[in-house]
């Protein structure tokens, strides 16, 4: 593990400050949304879902700051609850998400052959499908199952990103499996959960943490989508997305601030991660160093040149295309 | 001289279109399961108790849904392929006729916004790429961001509020002025006037037209501004770009036949990866500016619970996107020789 | 360090190359002599890292963002670091050209070869007609052994020592006086290592271009080069002919390089001990020192001068009398 954190120290003092600022940023931005979600019950000034002793409708004051809704909701406390959910449901769909799709890939990946043709074939189709309405499908589909709330939202979501692992950690995991340790591991007789499990994993696992941040973004994207739609958590959690879709009519009619802040929570939030995912890339990713002068050598500048096909922007470490953080509002 | 390798391209799409039917079958049979499993049936589920219990037993027969489930699924992909979608529950209308009715409306925003984003990204992208880490790449960059984590619907309604609302120059939501349809040709309102010569259709599609493609637009361009730079970045890093200007080759030719060029190859890729994007946030424009495309029939669809509809449309989404790709697929392959191999 | 009183094609002299670190500038080349006249081959040998590649960038004005050169630079006549990037830019391709190592990743994939010519043609010369460039570009192409009708392929159509002629047809269908040859076999077979080795020859005997070929190989020089210089830690330490410099090696290093060469009837291999210095920090005195099996205590110190050796020059204090050297005294 030592040598591990040596090597992350090194590539942080090797950095370009510009990474490094925008990794700094986005901390910065994603801890305060997470002290937000910790704290709500004392950081808010009201309840979730109080409507006692709230006026309707009323713009920013001193009373509420954000102004309240149509439903005499106070908005700052709903952004602030909003927080928290924002983090629950994420944070489980994007750890079922890794769990799924990080094995199905080292599996795929290593086994080869017939079980990975179809597993990329089904990943893919997934993949081009749109995500948003994937989610839709199959929060639909959970309703009459288990009804709305976390679980459902959350597995909806995962479902999105579930191909983004298996395809990155898949690739990686061909290339790795060629090197020749592996090759003399088997040699000496490994068996093959180990040669996955120790020699092929901890290799593989590098990309996992810029996909992972990316992921996150998204996934604040995608569950406020499901919740402008109605498809999110069970109402009348505060949910972003859908106080937002509450708040079309209100806008109608020149009420700003019902939409503006929930808007904005989600606009710093999604900022926040994604500011750490493309920090950290820019970081970890060779493609994209500045020509830097190695110690010794007159840097050579430029590599093979062609052009990796990033959609959602996630240069993989490994060449060959590498599904990104994309797809949804 | 024998000229190169064009023969090959009719090769490539034979092996593409192969993969047409699993990638198709995996998808249909995906969105039939998924709006199956679930425990009842889909009209009870929809109607409920709006209607009594020999109604919709009778509408449940006509359905097809007292049959065996694997009948069901042999007879939804036998319809799907003669294009016919079902009928919706609620609607009680084929849903291939909705889908006639409002695709060309989604059509029209669409390609509206993806002009904007190719505007917005490949313009900001290229420019931060060439001037990399100065505070126009850094402000490119953050832009692009804002663009991407703001929510479609979210900044509909603020670009609603400014422009609609407090400004009055646009309206806040429909297609267009009522009574002021151009003729139909092609189904766009603005082309449809354009070709008729009818200003005044012209005008009032484009009026109702800006704010939703503007929206959209917007939000995809942010993500190509990402994407566009990137591969601006490592397109210029090339050994050939090196090579190109170690020949003398002048420096406005250096960027824009071989940098742009190539990074612009991805690009078709990007665009057609981007595209299923761009259909699921036009369900979300639509339904922020009521644009009558097939998103908003989706989103009716669900506020509804018609399960026999969302299948319908999603049917088509799975069809539609897989015919696409295959498209993007080829203009790519027509676009950078080393594909087609 | 001049060759035998021939025309300078390519004139350096007290040649600098840095580069911008976070940690200050690093100086790949520090302060080398080159020339070199029309129709001859001079071969430029060090290990990798040595700083021989910044010297054939620099030499073309191809120093990346942040890095710099001075001193004098003359190619053609012309003293290229008083042109402006406009004027160096025309240079390039039409006066000198530089022939890189990797091939393979050369030339634009989305145009055809024929297209490159042409491009390259109008751009320094925009009276030439289009079929007037493709002309040139089939002649020069049947020249080095690519056959014409192919011109109008892609260049993944071509192995890499297709390509890399293409690269050398590119190099010299405008005539420039002086090629420079980075690594330009590094990348490919052997068999086809000896026919791109064998052209580059053929530029400098048929066609009196100037050729500098950069390389680690000390057998490609031995075969192709009628001078050697040799370069270490950013210094050349000796030049001159190839059959001096390789049988009678005068400095240390070129000595450990050359024993280091296998042959079919070696028995032992043989290497240099130790590694090269960090450029950031090279060694004071001698930058060898500290792996020369001669060190004496003047070299820890001071650097030594550049000394007539034969026909050529070696920098080493073993060849300077004993009673010139100076008082120790720590160089710069």
């Amino acid at each position: 593990m030592t040598s591990r954190r040596r090597r992350l120290r090194a590539l942080w003092a090797s950095a370009h400050p510009t990474a490094r600022r925008i990794i700094v940023a986005g901390a910065v931005i994603t801890l305060l949304f997470l002290v937000l979600a910790l704290a709500a019950p004392l950081l808010a000034p009201y309840g979730e879902a109080q409507f006692q002793g709230i006026p309707q409708l009323q713009a920013p004051s001193a009373a509420h700051p954000f102004g309240t809704t149509n439903l005499r909701y106070d908005v700052a406390s709903r952004v602030i609850y909003g927080t928290r959910l924002a983090f629950e449901v994420v944070a489980l769909s994007t750890i079922v998400a890794m769990f799924v799709g990080v094995p199905l890939g080292l599996v795929a990946g290593y086994s080869g052959r017939r079980l990975d043709r179809l597993l990329v074939m089904i990943t893919d189709a997934m993949y081009a499908f749109p995500s948003l309405l994937l989610a839709i499908v199959v929060a639909f589909g959970l309703r009459r199952w288990v009804g709305q709330g976390v679980p459902a939202a959350a597995l909806s979501i995962s479902v999105i990103y579930i191909p983004q692992y298996f395809r990155v950690v898949r690739n990686h995991t061909f290339s790795v499996r060629e090197e020749s340790f592996v090759e003399a591991a088997r040699a000496l007789g490994a068996r093959r959960s180990t040669v996955i499990g120790r020699y092929i994993l901890p290799n593989v696992i590098q990309s996992v943490p810029v996909i992972f941040t990316l992921n996150a973004a998204d996934a604040i994207l995608t569950l406020a989508a499901l919740g402008f739609l109605g498809y999110g958590v069970r109402v009348p959690a505060a949910e972003w997305g859908y106080d937002i879709s509450k708040a079309i009519s209100d806008a109608a009619n020149g009420f700003w601030w019902t939409a503006l802040f929930p808007g904005l929570a989600i606009l710093g939030l999604t900022t926040g991660l994604t500011l750490l995912g493309e920090g950290i890339n820019d970081l970890v990713n060779p493609l994209l160093r500045r020509r830097g002068v190695r110690r010794g050598v007159a840097g050579r500048p430029g590599a093979s040149g062609a052009p990796a096909v990033l959609p959602g922007g996630i240069p993989g470490e490994v060449p060959g295309d590498v599904p990104g953080g994309e797809g949804v509002r | 001289m024998a000229r190169g390798s064009g023969g090959s391209l009719a090769r490539y799409f034979m092996a593409r279109l192969a993969l047409v039917v699993p990638m198709l079958l995996i998808l249909l049979t995906a969105t039939f399961l998924l709006l199956r499993v679930a425990p009842g049936d889909p009209v009870t589920a929809t109607l409920g108790d709006r209607v009594s219990e020999a109604r919709a037993d009778a509408i449940r027969r006509s359905l097809g849904l007292n049959r065996p489930l694997w009948r069901q699924y042999v007879d939804y992909l036998g319809r799907v392929v003669h294009g016919d979608f079902g009928r919706a529950i609620t609607t009680n209308r084929p849903i291939r006729s909705t889908i006639a009715e409002r695709f060309p409306a989604t059509l029209e925003l669409t390609l509206a916004a993806l002009i904007v984003a190719v505007i917005v990204g490949v313009g900001i992208g290229a420019l931060s790429a060439r001037y990399r880490d100065t505070t126009l790449d850094i402000g490119g960059r953050i832009f692009g961001i804002l663009l991407y984590a703001a929510p479609i619907f979210w900044l509909g309604i603020m670009l609603q509020l400014l422009f609609a609302v407090k400004l009055g120059w646009f309206p806040t939501g429909g297609r267009i002025a009522p009574f002021t349809e151009p003729r139909s040709i092609t189904g766009l309102y603005t082309v449809d006037a354009l070709l008729t010569r009818n200003w005044g259709s012209l005008t009032s599609s484009v009026r109702y037209l800006t704010l939703p493609a503007l929206t959209l637009g917007l939000a995809i361009g942010g993500i190509f501004i990402r994407l566009v730079r990137v591969n601006m970045i490592q397109t210029l890093k090339a050994d050939y770009v090196e090579a190109a200007r170690a020949r003398g080759v002048p420096e406005r030719l250096v960027l824009f036949r071989h940098a742009f060029r190539n990074a612009l190859v991805p690009v078709v890729t990007i665009v057609g990866l981007q595209f299923a994007l761009l259909l699921s946030g036009a369900v979300l424009t639509e339904t922020t500016f009521t644009w009558p495309g097939i998103g908003l029939s989706l989103f009716q669809f669900l506020q509804d619970r018609d399960y026999i509809g969302v299948q319908g449309l999603v049917t088509f989404y799975a069809v539609f996107v897989v015919v696409v790709s295959l498209l993007i697929d080829l203009a790519s392959a027509w676009v950078d020789p080393r594909i087609r191999y | 360090m001049t060759g035998p009183g021939v025309a300078a094609v390519l004139d350096v002299r007290d040649l600098r190359v840095w580069y911008a670190t976070p940690r200050g500038p690093l100086l790949a080349v520090d302060g080398i002599d080159l020339s070199l006249g029309a129709g001859e081959c001079l071969g430029l040998v060090g290990e990798s890292g040595c700083g021989k590649s910044s010297l054939g960038r620099a030499i073309l004005g191809l120093l990346p963002e942040g890095a710099g050169c001075d001193g004098v630079l003359s190619v053609a006549g012309v003293a290229v670091m008083s042109l402006s990037p406009h004027e160096r830019r025309e240079l390039r391709g039409e006066q000198v050209s530089l022939i890189f190592q990797e091939p393979m990743s050369r030339l634009d994939p989305l145009m055809r070869v024929e297209d490159h010519f042409v491009e390259m043609i109008t751009a320094h010369r925009p009276e030439v007609s289009k079929q007037e460039a493709r002309r040139m570009c089939y002649e020069t192409l049947a020249s080095l052994g690519v056959p014409p009708r192919r011109a109008s392929q892609y260049p993944h159509e071509f192995s890499g020592g297709m390509r890399q002629r293409i690269m050398i047809g590119l190099g010299i269908v405008l005539r420039p006086r002086l090629v420079v040859a980075d690594e330009p076999t590094t990348a490919l077979d052997t068999l086809v290592q000896a026919q791109i080795l064998e052209i580059l020859r053929g530029l400098a005997d048929d066609q009196g271009i100037a050729v500098l070929l950069i390389t680690h190989n000390i057998g490609a020089v031995a075969e192709t080069c009628d001078r050697v210089a040799v370069m270490y830690a950013a210094k050349i330490v000796e030049v001159g002919s190839v059959d001096q410099v390789l049988s009678r090696p005068g400095h240390p290093y070129t000595q450990g390089l050359v024993a280091s060469v296998i042959h079919l009837q070696s028995e032992t291999l043989s290497s240099i001990p130790g590694s090269p210095p960090d450029l950031a920090d090279p060694p004071a005195g001698c930058r060898f020192h500290p792996r020369c099996p001669h060190v004496m205590d003047v070299c820890r110190t001071t650097e030594p001068p550049p000394v007539a050796v034969g026909d050529g020059t070696v920098a080493c204090w073993l060849h300077v009398p004993v009673g010139s050297h100076p008082a120790p005294h720590p160089s710069g």
